[in-house]
């Protein structure tokens, strides 16, 4: 019984999932394809799309159709109209930031957020929040006192890097090289270059779990902007199962949300998606979303009634336990992946679980 | 007092084909002004007075007398003012003559239904609950949290404005 339920909540989230894929397909261009898909179903994945950030994207998909006018389209809009607002406010931050390194005598590189959101019919459309910065490292003291801002006046939300952790295997200098320029009002902008950019937008959707579908979405505009002397080769360089993930990432944003890749580029081989990868990120785009879960033990100890549900909601899927260990991604069954992932945050939550016993016995000594 | 809008830096502004939107740098408050209200404000610049924004309004808009323009004009000053979107406040002389604001709606409201005249509207836009800012889109309740079903969140870093998002 427990298990049918199980398969059905899987098959609904992947339906869900499944629309969420429909909304974003070619949502990036300035006129997206026509979108089949009924009010209530709108209705059904609309606050996914609100959590996600996924919510102008929604408006920008459905402003032409008969559901512009529906409740969840209004509420869409809402969203639109805040991430537009947002994206100004945002842009003149970046600028500020951008300056006031420029005065101090660094030159940073802007990665994903503003970088992204140009890529986009309007900015509005793609939301981001912090401002993603790369300084050679030496230049890290100054740069952070550039960016400090005195107390009670609004700061930068800049999150500072020495490397980006997705492109961990190339110095600053390289990035710094193949980056290009770009202009922000008066602000000239340094930003990675497409190659590095891609590679990053695939390997970083990757190592967070492919949860947010706007990651994909971003890979799809930058796939369909790219020039004529893309330099595929720069972008793939590096370990071989890195390159297959890029790969993979280019192949599911086709496959999911209908970017324009010239396939022909990759082997039959590359490009050919593992069987559980598809519906692993549907799944994980419709399920609701997760909140924060108190410890294990904590719910063994008070609600063991509900410890099937707490484990597994703890089961990792396929693709962080394939990411985390390093796993090819290939055909063979992620089970293996799975229960190794799982004996791992077991692991590292057994000091945490202590912890709790130990004040759960305090409490009750205290109470007797 | 001539209503005039707030300085340039305070505020930033973005128009659409239909209307404009208006962040509040300093009470970090967002408005969507639709064509009327954003006509008004526009014209706010500390030199021209309710009875020639009137004028200017009667002229963009048919089927509008003078007396329901200056009537509009009061109506769209008073949600802007109310907004923070003007220097100073703006009061309506009706209002301040103690007239309801309800009764104050109903007179313009049936002089645009007259003149098929859209009323000026200043709509608060509040920000949607999205988890953009995390990586893995929990918020954090403590220094450090387990984020269920996610490759590498382990711990939560301030983001900014007090929030915490697991990273």
């Amino acid at each position: 019984m427990a298990s049918t339920l199980r398969r059905a909540e899987g098959r609904d989230a992947v339906r869900s999932g499944e629309l969420v894929a429909a909304v974003l397909a070619g949502a990036w261009r300035s006129a997206p394809p026509s979108l089949c898909l009924s009010a209530e179903e709108l209705a059904q994945i609309g606050p996914r799309l609100q959590q996600t950030g996924e919510a102008a994207l929604g408006w920008w998909r459905v402003r032409d159709s008969e559901l512009r006018t529906s409740a969840a389209a209004v509420e869409l809009r809402q969203a639109y109209r805040y991430a537009t607002i947002w994206a100004a406010v945002h842009e003149h931050q970046v600028q500020q930031a951008i300056s006031a390194l420029q005065a101090a005598g660094v030159e940073p590189l802007l990665a994903k957020g503003w970088a992204i959101a140009r890529w986009y019919p309007e900015p509005g459309l793609r939301p981001y929040e912090d401002i993603d910065l790369c300084v050679r490292p030496e230049q890290q003291a100054a740069a952070q006192a550039a960016l400090r801002v005195p107390p009670g006046a609004s700061g930068h939300p800049v999150d500072l890097h020495t490397q980006f952790l997705d492109l961990r295997e190339r110095p600053f200098d390289q990035l710094y090289r193949h980056s290009e320029q770009a202009a922000s009002g008066d602000v000239c902008v340094r930003v990675l270059g497409l190659e590095d950019h891609l590679r990053l937008l695939c390997l970083h959707f990757w190592r967070h779990g492919a949860w947010r579908p706007l990651w994909l979405s971003d890979i799809g505009a930058l796939l369909e902007a790219l020039p004529q002397g893309f330099d595929w080769d720069y972008c793939l360089r590096g370990s071989a199962s890195d390159a297959r993930r890029v790969v993979c990432a280019l192949g599911l944003a086709h496959e999911l949300l209908g970017a324009q890749i010239e396939l022909a580029l990759f082997s039959r081989q590359a490009t050919l998606l593992p069987r559980w990868l598809v519906p692993a990120v549907l799944r994980k785009w419709g399920a609701p979303a997760e909140g924060v879960l108190p410890p294990l033990i904590w719910t063994l100890i008070r609600q063991p009634g509900s410890l099937p549900h707490a484990l597994r909601h703890r089961w990792p899927d396929p693709i962080n336990a394939t990411v985390w260990l390093a796993g090819p991604f290939n055909e063979l069954p992620r089970f293996p992946y799975q229960l190794v992932d799982s004996l791992r945050r077991s692991a590292a939550v057994v000091p945490r679980s202590a912890k709790v016993l130990l004040q759960e016995w305090q409490q009750s000594n205290r109470n007797r | 007092m001539l209503p005039i809008v707030r300085p340039a830096d305070e505020l930033r502004v973005v128009d659409l084909p239909d209307e404009v939107l208006i962040y509040d740098l300093k009470r970090h408050q967002a408005h969507c002004l639709n064509q009327t209200a954003a006509f008004v404000w526009r014209r706010c610049d500390g030199q021209t007075s309710v009875a020639q924004l009137a004028a200017l309004l009667q002229a963009d808009r048919e089927n509008l007398n003078i007396a329901a323009a200056e009537e509009m004009v009061w109506l769209a000053l008073d949600r802007l003012s109310r907004a923070h979107l003007l220097q100073g406040r703006v009061i309506p002389p009706a209002v301040a003559a103690g007239i309801p604001r309800r009764a104050l709606l109903r007179k313009v409201a049936l002089a645009a239904v007259g003149g098929a005249l859209v009323l000026p509207v200043v709509e608060s836009i509040v920000a949607p609950t999205v988890a953009m800012a995390a990586s893995c889109g929990v918020v954090c309740t403590g220094n450090t949290t387990l984020c269920a079903g996610f490759a590498v969140c382990f711990t939560c870093l301030a983001v900014g404005g007090g929030v915490k998002t697991c990273q």
